[in-house]
C-alpha cells in the first residue's frame, strides 16, 4: 500500500480526512440499514408470507439491525462524525481538532462496530431483540446465541468512538476559539455540535452500563435484571431509556444547526434570534434528560409519574416551537432562493414539525396507551428522523460538498434526488399513521388484510426512498468524476452566509462572513495555523 | 414585514438615544450585553418550572376522571339499571336448578331454508 495513502487516510489525524472517512462509513452504513427496511418493507406489502418464508425470527432481526446501524452506524457518524469534525473547528476558526489522534481512534472505534453489528446479524439466528435490547427478550433464555452479545460489544465500540468524540469537541469548543471569540460568537452549527457533544458525554455512559450488566447477567450468573434472582427488569428500561431519550436529540440537533446555516444563506439574511436558537437547543437537550419514562407509559408507573412525564415531555414543544418560528421569521421577508440544499431545508422544517405535533400526541400518557407499540410510532419517529435527521444530511452536504470537494454537484440529478426521497419517505411513513390508529402492532410481520391497501402503499414509497438512495449515489458520482470545478470566482455562492462573524472582520469587503466560504476550494488540508482572531475593531 | 424579522430598523442618534430610554430599548441593550442572564437564565427557569406547573394541570385531570370512576359505586349501578337485587349465594343454588333442568334434552333437527343443502349424506 502507498505510504501516503496510509498515512492520509489510516494514521490521519486531520479532521477533513478524518470527516471524509466519517462520511464515506455512514453513506456505506446507510446503504446496509436501507437494504433491511426493503427486507422488511417486501415483507409486509401482503398480509400473509410474502417474502421471508415464515423466518419471522429473522424479520425481528431486520427490525433490530436496522434501527442500530441507522442511528449508530448511519446519522450520528454522519450529521457529528463528518460535518461536525468537518466544519465545526472551521466554524470557530480552530486549526483542528483539540486531540487528533483521539480523533483517529474514534473513527477506527467505528469499524468493529458495524463488524460486530452485521456478525450479530448472521451468526447463528441473530438477535431479534428491537434496538432496545429489553430484558427477558435479550436474556440468555430468550436468546441463547452469541447474536446479542456481539450487538452489545458492537454498541461498546460505538459508544466509546463517540465518548472520544464528544470530549474531543467540548475540548475544541473551550480551548481552541480564537482569544477574541466568546461562547456566544459561535456558529449555531458549532454550538448545535458542542450541545451534542455534552448529550453524548452525559448519556452514553449510563447505555454502558445497562448492556454491560446485561452482558454480564446473560454469561457470568449475575441477576441485575433476573427477578428470579433479586433483580429488577424495569431498571433496564429505565437505564436505557435514560440513555435513548437524549439519543433522540443527539441525532436531530446537529442537523437543527445545519438547517439553521442554510435557511439563513438561502434567504440572505441572519438567523433570527440566534440567542434563543442557542437556548432553545440547550433547554431541548436539558429537558431530553428528564423524559425518559414517556417511553415506559405501559409499564406499570402510578399516575404522579405519568402525569410529570406528560407534562415534562410537552414542554419539550416550547423550545422545538422557537426553534421552527425562528427560522420562520428567518425565511419571512428575505430573498429566497431555492437551491437543492435550501429545497432540504425547507422539507425539513414541514416534515420535522408534522413529526414533533405528533410526538406532542404522544407524550400524552392517556392517548399513548392506545398507540403505545403501534405503527403510529413508527410514524412519529420516522418523521423526526428519516425526514429530520437524514433531510438534515443531506441539506449539509448539499451546501458543503463543493467546498469539500472543490467540484459542484449536477443541480437536475440533486433535485431528482430531492424529490425521489421527499415522495417515498413520505409515501412510505404517511399511511403509517392510519396503520397506528387502526392499531395495527409494530415490529410483527403479518397483519390482518384488512390493513392491506397502506401497506402496499408504504412498500412503493419504500421502494421510491431506496431509489432515492442509489439516485444519491449518481448524484455522488457524477460530482466526483464530471463534476464542474468550483474556483474562486463562483465561490461567493451562496451569496451570503450566517458564520463566524470573527472571520467576517477580518475579510472586509465580504457579505459572505462564513470562513468555509471564504476560503479557496476545495479547503485546504491546514487552513490556518493559529486560531483566527479578531483584528479589525468591529463597530456596531 | 421585512422592518420586523431579523432587520434591525434605522434610527438615528435621538431616536436611538430615545429608543434606549424605553423598556424594550432597555432590554434589548441589557440583552445584547448580558445574554445569559437577561434571556438564558429566565428562558431555563421558566422550562424548568413550566414542567412542574404543567404536572398540576394534568393532575387535575386525571384526578376528575379518578373522580368520576369513584361516583359510581355498584349499588348505585344497579339501582339506575333497575335491576332485581343479586345475591352471590342465591345465585348460586339457582344456577344449579337451572344445570339439573338442563339434563332433559335431546338434539331436534329443524328445517332447512328452501335451497339449503341439508348435508345428509345417505337417506
Amino acid at each position: 500500500m502507498n505510504n501516503n495513502f496510509l498515512k492520509q487516510w489510516i494514521l490521519s489525524t486531520n479532521h477533513k480526512d478524518i470527516a471524509v472517512l466519517y462520511f464515506i462509513y455512514a453513506t456505506f452504513a446507510a446503504m446496509v440499514g436501507t437494504s433491511m427496511s426493503m427486507i422488511m418493507r417486501l415483507e409486509l406489502v401482503h398480509s400473509g408470507d410474502t417474502f421471508l418464508h415464515n423466518n419471522f425470527h429473522l424479520f425481528n432481526t431486520m427490525i433490530s439491525a436496522h434501527a442500530i446501524v441507522m442511528i449508530f452506524l448511519a446519522v450520528m457518524p454522519a450529521l457529528i462524525g463528518a460535518f461536525g469534525n468537518y466544519f465545526m473547528p472551521i466554524a470557530i476558526g480552530a486549526q483542528d481538532m483539540s486531540f487528533p489522534r483521539l480523533n483517529n481512534i474514534s473513527f477506527w472505534m467505528l469499524v468493529p462496530g458495524l463488524i460486530l453489528i452485521s456478525s450479530s446479524m448472521i451468526i447463528e439466528s441473530g438477535a431479534g431483540t428491537g434496538w432496545t435490547v429489553y430484558y427477558p427478550l435479550s436474556g440468555i433464555l430468550a436468546h441463547s446465541s452469541i447474536s446479542v452479545d456481539l450487538v452489545i460489544f458492537g454498541l461498546h465500540c460505538t459508544t466509546i468512538s463517540s465518548l472520544l468524540g464528544a470530549i474531543n469537541f467540548i475540548v475544541t469548543a473551550h480551548n481552541f476559539k480564537g482569544d477574541s471569540m466568546s461562547m456566544m460568537d459561535m456558529p449555531l452549527f458549532a454550538w448545535s455540535i458542542y450541545i451534542t457533544a455534552w448529550l453524548l458525554l452525559l448519556s452514553l455512559p449510563i447505555l454502558t452500563v445497562g448492556i454491560t450488566l446485561l452482558l454480564m447477567d446473560r454469561n457470568f450468573n449475575t441477576s441485575f435484571y433476573d427477578v428470579a434472582g433479586g433483580g429488577d427488569q424495569m431498571l433496564y428500561q429505565h437505564l436505557f431509556w435514560f440513555f435513548g431519550r437524549p439519543e433522540v436529540y443527539i441525532m436531530i440537533v446537529p442537523a437543527f444547526g445545519i438547517v439553521s446555516m442554510v435557511l439563513a444563506a438561502y434567504s440572505k439574511k441572519n438567523v433570527f434570534g440566534s440567542v434563543s436558537m442557542v437556548y432553545a437547543m440547550g433547554s431541548i437537550g436539558m429537558l431530553g434528560f428528564i423524559v425518559w419514562a414517556h417511553h415506559m407509559y405501559t409499564t406499570g408507573l402510578d399516575t404522579d409519574t405519568r402525569s410529570y412525564f406528560t407534562s415534562a415531555t410537552m414542554i419539550i414543544a416550547v423550545p422545538t416551537g422557537i426553534k421552527i418560528f425562528s427560522w420562520l421569521a428567518t425565511i419571512i421577508g428575505g430573498s429566497i432562493r431555492f437551491s437543492v440544499s435550501m429545497l432540504f431545508a425547507l422539507a425539513f422544517l414541514v416534515l420535522f414539525t408534522l413529526g414533533g405535533v405528533t410526538g406532542v400526541m404522544l407524550s400524552n400518557a392517556s392517548v399513548d396507551v392506545a398507540f403505545h407499540d403501534t405503527y403510529y410510532v413508527v410514524a412519529h419517529f420516522h418523521y423526526v428522523l428519516s425526514l429530520g435527521a437524514v433531510f438534515g444530511i443531506f441539506t449539509g452536504y448539499y451546501y458543503w460538498s463543493p467546498i469539500v470537494t472543490g467540484l459542484n454537484f449536477n443541480k437536475n440529478l440533486a433535485r431528482i434526488h430531492f424529490f425521489l426521497i421527499f415522495v417515498g419517505t413520505n409515501m412510505t411513513f404517511m399511511p403509517m399513521h392510519y396503520l397506528g390508529m387502526n392499531g395495527m402492532p409494530r415490529r410483527i410481520s403479518d397483519y390482518p388484510d384488512s390493513y392491506n391497501a397502506w401497506n402496499e402503499i408504504s412498500t412503493f414509497g419504500a421502494i421510491l426512498s431506496s431509489l432515492s438512495m442509489l439516485q444519491f449515489a449518481v448524484v455522488v458520482e457524477n460530482q466526483l468524476s464530471n463534476g464542474e470545478r468550483v474556483t474562486n470566482d463562483t465561490l461567493i455562492n451562496p451569496a451570503y452566509t450566517f458564520g463566524n462573524t470573527i472571520a467576517s472582520e477580518t475579510l472586509e469587503g465580504h457579505s459572505n462572513n462564513a470562513i468555509e466560504f471564504n476560503s479557496p476550494a476545495p479547503l485546504a488540508a491546514h487552513m490556518f495555523n493559529t486560531p483566527v482572531s479578531k483584528f479589525v475593531t468591529y463597530v456596531n | 414585514m421585512s422592518s420586523s424579522f431579523g432587520f434591525t430598523a434605522f434610527r438615528s442618534k435621538r431616536q436611538q438615544a430615545l429608543y434606549e430610554k424605553t423598556f424594550a430599548g432597555r432590554y434589548a441593550k441589557n440583552f445584547k450585553e448580558k445574554p445569559f442572564l437577561y434571556f438564558g437564565l429566565p428562558f431555563l427557569t421558566l422550562v424548568t418550572l413550566g414542567q412542574f406547573l404543567l404536572t398540576e394541570f394534568y393532575q387535575v385531570k386525571i384526578d376528575r376522571d379518578d373522580k368520576r370512576v369513584q361516583n359510581i359505586n355498584a349499588d348505585d349501578l344497579e339501582k339506575s339499571l333497575n335491576k332485581r337485587p343479586v345475591d352471590l349465594k342465591e345465585e348460586f343454588y339457582r344456577l344449579q336448578n337451572i344445570t339439573e333442568d338442563n339434563k332433559n334434552w335431546e338434539p331436534i333437527r329443524v328445517k332447512r331454508i328452501n335451497g339449503e343443502k341439508d348435508n345428509v349424506l345417505a337417506k
